[in-house]
C-alpha cells in the first residue's frame, strides 16, 4: 500500500542520522578511518570491550537509569492515586509536579549539586539545624560511588513526566473501570490490586522504557554529579573522545556503538510495549 | 411502604445534588423481584445520577436505599448486591474476556472450579463461550456488550442497574444484545432498573415504566398505564405522544378544537376539573393513537388537504396540517365504516373524525 | 431532617495526609526554582551561609550589557532555538501525517524510527556524526550545531503530529474537497486552522529541545558554539553560582511559559522530550 511505503519512508529520512552516526561509529571503530596507522579490523573492537572500566561504566550508567526510573515511578503511581480527583488540593498537586517539567537537565543537574554538595544547601541547612558540626560529616551525595545525586536530579526531573503519563490513564477510562469494578464486588484495596495497578503499569510500561534510555544517556546530569570511578559510559565515551592521545580517540566510536545498541534496544522494547498497548486499546 | 418487604429494591425519599443544582429530589420507587423497571427521562434530568446514587457511586443528601430487604444506604458499592452498568462495556482491558467475567467472582475469593464453571455457564448464556480468551478489544461491539452483562450477572446480583446499555449499538445488534439481557435476566431471575431516552426500548423491555421530569418528579406505572392514561400532558410528551390540539370544554362535555366539535365522556370533564363558575375551559388535547381516522369532506365541518402520504409496514397514512400541527393518521381499510376514506391523495379533500375514547384532555 | 452522607470521600485523616504531602510536594518542586532566585540577586553567597548577606542585580545586568559574553550566549541560543523549532516543525508535520495515514507494521516502524534519534544517547550520536558533519565543513559551526539539533526535535515532533493527526480526522478533508475545495484551500482553510493549537505546542517543544540542548552542542560545537546552556555549564564548572543561576533562570522560563505545550507532548507522544 503507498501509505505503507509512504509512512517508512518517512521513517528512513528520519532514522537516517542515526544510520550515518552509527556507520561512521562503526568504520571508526574498525579503524577504517581515523586509525592513525592502525591496521583495519576488529582489535580495537576487542581491547576496549575487554576494559573493565567500559563495563564498569555501562553497568554504573544502568543502575542509575534503573534507580532513577524506579523511584520515578513510585513517587508518580502515589502521587496519581493519592492526587486522583478535581479537588483544589488535587489540582494543586498536580499543577506543582509540573515545575520539573520545565528545567532542563543540566539545571535540574546544577540545583543538584547546589543542594546536595558538600557545602551546598542542605549540609548548609543541617549544620545550621545542628544537625551536622561541619561540612566534613556530611555524607557524599555528589560524585559518589553509589550515584545518590544523579539519581535524586533524574528521578526529581523524570516523576512528574510519568505522573503525566499515569494520569492521562486514570481521567480517560480509568475512573469508569474502577467503578466497574466497585460495583461488580470489588474493595478499595481490590480495585486498587486488580483493575488500577495493571492498568497503570501498562500505560507506564513504554514510558518506563523511554525513561530508563534517557537517564542512562543523560550526558549533562552526569558530568556534573557523577563520580569519576566508575566513569559513566557517556561521560567515557566523551572523555576518549577529545583524549590527547590520538591514538585513542577511536575508543570513543567503539563506546558509541555500544550506547547506540542499548538504545535502539530499548527503542524496540518500547515499540513492543506501546503497540501492546495499542492492539489492547486503552490511553 | 407495604412492598418493601417483598421488593429487591425500594428507594425512598432520595435526593441526589448535581453539582450546584438541586438534582434529584424526594425520589421513591421499588422494583419487585424479576421485574424490569425502565425510566425515562430527557437527558440531564438526572437518570444516570439516580443509578449511580443507588450503586452507591455517588453522594446523597437525603433518602434511604433497599436491596433485597437490607438498608445498603450507607454500604460501599461493593457491598450492595447491585452491579451498575455503564453506557460503554468497559470491559477490563488488561484482562481477557474469561478473566473480565470471571472478576467478580475472583474478588470474592471463589474457588477455581467454582469460576470456571460459573463463567462459562455466564458466557455460553450469552453465546460468548467460544471466544473466552479473547481480549476485550478484538470483540465486536455487540460481543462486548454480551460479555459485560455475562460480567455483571456471573456474580448473582440481585439487581442489575442499567444505564442506556444499548444506546452506542446499531439497531440489529440492539435486538441482539436485548435479547440477551432479557434471556440472562429471566434465567438468573435478578430485578432490573434501566434508564434510556429510547421509548421504544422502554416499551419493549419494562414491566413498569417511570417518566423521570426535571426537578426530579417521577411517575411510575405499567406501560398500559402510563401510555393510555397519562397522569399529565409533560409525561405524555415524555412518553412520545406529539398529535396535541388546543381546545376548548364545556360543562357538558363539548369539545372544540381545530379538527371539529366532539362530545366527550362527562367523566373526563370531571378529571379535568371545570370551575363551577366557569361555562368552559381551555384544554389541551391529546389524540392517542387510534383517535382520528380521514372521512369524506364535511359539508359543515372543518376541511383539509392532505399534504403528503407515508407508506410503511403498518399501512398508510396521510399527513394533515391542523393549525401549527402535523398529523399523522391512518387511512384505514374499506371495513373502517361507510364515510371512512379508503384511498388518498396529495391534495386529496378530507375531513377527520375523532374517536372520543381514544381522546385524553389536560387543563392548560 | 436532611442528613450529609459523604461517603465517597475522603476521610479526615485522609484529607490531613494529603495537605502534609501537599506541603513536601510544593518543597520538592519549588524550593530548586527559589535557590536559583535568591543565587541569581546574591554576591559571595558561600558556606556555611544559610542566606546570602550581600543582594546584587549585577548577574542579570551582565545580560543586557553590550560586550557580555552571556548575553552573546543568549542570543546564540535564541536564534538556534528558533530556528530549529521551525525547520522541525515544517519536516515533522507532513512526517507525521505521513505516518499517521499508515496502518499495521508500517505504522509501529516508522514510529519506532522516529524515536531512534530521540532515544539513542546523544553522547553517541554526537560522535557518530561529528565525522560527517566534519567532512562538509560544518562542525564547529552554527550550521552544524543547528543540523545535530534538528535532528532529535524532527524525531520527537513527527511523534507528536503522528498523535496529533490520529486524533483529527482526515475525512474531513475529504468533506471539505467533495465540498468544493481544492488541495491548497484544504490547508488553509481546514488543516491548519484545526492544528494551530498542536502547531503551536510543537514550535515551542522543539524550541525547547534545542534551548536546553547540551551533548550536541558541545560535541558538534567543538566548544566554538556557545549558547546559553554551554554558558550556565562553564560557570558551574568554575564555580561562578550566581552566573550559573541566572542562565539557569533563563532556561526555565520559556519552557514555564509552554508548559501547556510541553503537557500535552507527554500525553501525545509518551515520550520525554526535554
Amino acid at each position: 500500500m503507498t501509505h505503507s511505503r509512504r509512512a517508512l519512508a518517512v521513517g528512513v529520512v528520519l532514522v537516517l542520522p542515526v544510520v550515518v552516526g552509527f556507520a561512521y561509529a562503526l568504520l571508526g571503530a574498525t579503524d577504517v578511518i581515523g586509525g592513525l596507522g592502525q591496521p583495519p579490523g576488529l582489535a580495537r573492537i576487542q581491547r576496549v570491550l575487554s576494559e573493565a572500566a567500559v563495563w564498569r561504566g555501562t553497568a554504573w550508567a544502568m543502575w542509575v537509569a534503573v534507580a532513577s526510573t524506579t523511584l520515578a515511578a513510585l513517587l508518580a503511581v502515589v502521587l496519581s492515586l493519592v492526587y486522583d480527583g478535581t479537588s483544589r488540593t488535587d489540582r494543586l498537586a498536580r499543577a506543582l509536579m509540573n515545575v520539573p517539567l520545565a528545567f532542563p537537565h543540566l539545571v535540574a543537574a546544577a540545583v543538584g549539586l547546589l543542594v546536595l554538595g558538600q557545602s551546598g544547601m542542605l549540609a548548609r541547612i543541617l549544620m545550621f539545624a545542628g544537625v551536622i558540626a561541619d561540612s566534613a560529616h556530611m555524607p557524599e551525595l555528589v560524585s559518589d560511588r553509589f550515584g545518590v545525586g544523579v539519581i535524586v536530579a533524574l528521578t526529581w526531573k523524570e516523576a512528574p513526566f510519568l505522573l503525566l503519563i499515569n494520569a492521562a490513564v486514570l481521567s480517560g477510562h480509568g475512573r469508569g473501570y474502577q467503578e466497574v469494578a466497585r460495583t461488580h464486588g470489588a474493595s478499595r484495596w481490590q480495585v486498587l490490586q486488580r483493575v488500577t495497578w495493571p492498568l497503570l503499569w501498562r500505560g507506564m510500561s513504554p514510558a518506563l522504557v523511554a525513561v530508563a534510555v534517557f537517564a542512562f544517556g543523560s550526558y549533562e546530569t552526569m558530568v556534573l554529579l557523577a563520580p569519576s570511578n566508575p566513569l559513566a559510559l557517556p561521560l567515557l565515551t566523551a572523555e576518549r573522545y577529545v583524549d590527547p592521545a590520538l591514538a585513542r580517540r577511536n575508543d570513543a566510536f567503539v563506546l558509541a556503538v555500544l550506547s547506540m545498541v542499548i538504545g535502539l534496544i530499548a527503542v524496540a522494547v518500547y515499540e513492543r510495549l506501546r503497540s501492546r498497548i495499542e492492539d489492547v486499546g486503552h490511553v | 411502604m407495604s412492598h418493601a418487604a417483598v421488593a429487591t429494591l425500594v428507594v425512598q425519599n432520595l435526593s441526589v445534588p448535581f453539582g450546584a443544582k438541586p438534582g434529584l429530589r424526594d425520589i421513591s420507587l421499588h422494583v419487585a423481584p424479576g421485574e424490569r423497571v425502565v425510566i425515562v427521562g430527557a437527558s440531564g434530568v438526572g437518570k444516570t445520577s439516580l443509578l449511580r446514587a443507588i450503586a452507591g457511586l455517588t453522594d446523597i443528601t437525603h433518602g434511604s436505599i433497599t436491596i433485597g430487604g437490607r438498608d445498603v444506604t450507607l454500604l460501599q458499592p461493593e457491598q450492595r448486591g447491585a452491579v451498575y452498568m455503564h453506557q460503554t462495556p468497559l470491559l477490563f482491558p488488561h484482562l481477557t474476556v474469561f478473566e473480565n467475567v470471571a472478576f467478580p467472582l475472583r474478588v470474592r475469593g471463589a474457588s477455581a472450579a467454582e469460576i470456571s464453571d460459573r463463567v462459562y455457564d455466564a458466557l455460553t448464556n450469552v453465546q460468548l463461550d467460544s471466544l473466552a480468551l479473547r481480549a476485550p478489544k478484538t470483540l465486536s461491539g455487540g460481543q462486548q456488550h454480551r460479555a459485560a452483562l455475562a460480567r455483571a450477572v456471573v456474580g448473582r446480583p440481585e439487581l442489575l442497574l442499567l444505564d442506556e446499555p444499548f444506546s452506542s449499538l446499531d439497531p440489529a445488534l440492539r435486538d441482539d444484545v436485548r435479547d440477551a439481557l432479557v434471556t440472562v435476566q429471566e434465567k438468573f431471575g435478578m430485578s432490573v432498573l434501566l434508564v434510556t431516552h429510547d421509548l421504544d426500548e422502554a416499551s419493549r423491555l419494562a414491566d413498569r415504566i417511570g417518566v423521570l421530569q426535571v426537578g426530579g418528579a417521577l411517575q411510575i406505572g405499567t406501560p398500559k398505564e402510563m401510555f393510555e392514561t397519562p397522569k399529565s400532558l409533560a409525561i405524555a410528551v415524555a412518553l412520545g405522544h406529539r398529535a396535541i390540539l388546543d381546545g376548548t370544554l364545556t360543562k357538558q362535555g363539548q369539545l372544540t378544537c381545530a379538527l371539529g366539535v366532539i362530545t366527550v365522556d362527562p367523566r373526563m370533564v370531571a378529571d379535568v376539573g371545570i370551575a363551577p363558575e366557569r361555562a368552559e375551559i381551555a384544554v389541551s388535547v391529546l389524540l392517542m393513537p387510534g383517535a382520528l381516522s380521514l372521512i369524506a369532506p364535511l359539508l359543515d365541518g372543518p376541511v383539509f388537504h392532505v399534504q403528503r402520504m407515508t407508506y410503511s409496514g403498518d399501512g398508510a397514512s396521510a399527513k394533515v396540517q391542523v393549525g401549527t400541527v402535523s398529523l399523522d393518521i391512518p387511512v384505514l381499510a374499506e371495513s373502517a365504516g361507510d364515510d371512512a376514506i379508503a384511498t388518498c391523495a396529495a391534495g386529496t379533500r378530507v375531513s377527520v373524525r375523532i374517536a372520543p375514547s381514544r381522546v385524553r384532555l389536560f387543563n392548560r | 431532617m436532611s442528613e450529609h452522607r459523604r461517603r465517597t470521600s475522603p476521610s479526615a485523616s485522609g484529607r490531613l495526609l494529603r495537605n502534609a504531602l501537599l506541603i513536601v510536594l510544593a518543597l520538592w518542586t519549588l524550593a530548586p526554582l527559589l535557590l536559583l532566585i535568591v543565587l541569581s540577586l546574591s554576591r559571595n553567597w558561600y558556606a556555611p551561609a544559610v542566606w546570602p548577606s550581600v543582594w546584587t542585580g549585577e548577574h542579570w545586568g551582565r545580560l543586557v550589557a553590550a560586550a557580555s559574553s552571556q548575553r552573546e550566549a543568549l542570543l546564540t541560543s535564541v536564534a538556534l532555538a528558533t530556528l530549529t523549532a521551525l525547520l522541525a516543525c515544517l519536516l515533522a508535520l507532513p512526517f507525521g501525517r505521513l505516518i499517521a495515514q499508515s496502518r499495521g507494521w508500517p505504522r509501529r516502524w516508522a514510529a519506532a524510527m522516529a524515536f531512534a534519534p530521540v532515544a539513542v544517547p546523544p553522547i553517541a550520536l554526537a560522535t557518530g556524526m561529528h565525522f560527517s558533519l566534519l567532512k562538509i565543513g560544518l562542525a564547529g559551526h552554527f550550521g552544524g550545531v543547528l543540523v545535530a539539533h534538528i535532528i532529535p526535535a524532527a524525531g520527537y515532533l513527527t511523534l507528536f503530529f503522528l498523535g496529533a493527526f490520529s486524533a483529527y480526522d482526515l475525512r474531513i478533508e475529504e468533506e471539505a474537497r467533495t465540498l468544493g475545495a481544492t488541495r491548497g484551500a484544504v490547508w488553509r482553510r481546514i488543516t491548519l486552522p484545526i492544528l494551530r493549537a498542536p502547531i503551536g505546542d510543537a514550535l515551542a517543544l522543539a524550541f525547547l529541545i534545542s534551548w536546553a540542548q547540551v551533548p550536541l552542542t558541545l560535541l558538534i560545537g567543538g566548544g566554538l558554539v556557545r549558547t546559553l546552556p554551554i554558558d550556565v555549564f562553564a560557570a558551574i564548572r568554575a564555580g561562578d553560582d550566581a552566573r550559573a543561576a541566572s542562565g539557569s533562570i533563563l532556561l526555565i522560563v520559556p519552557a514555564l511559559l509552554a508548559i501547556a505545550g510541553v503537557r500535552v507532548a507527554v500525553r501525545r507522544t509518551g515520550v520525554v522530550g526535554l
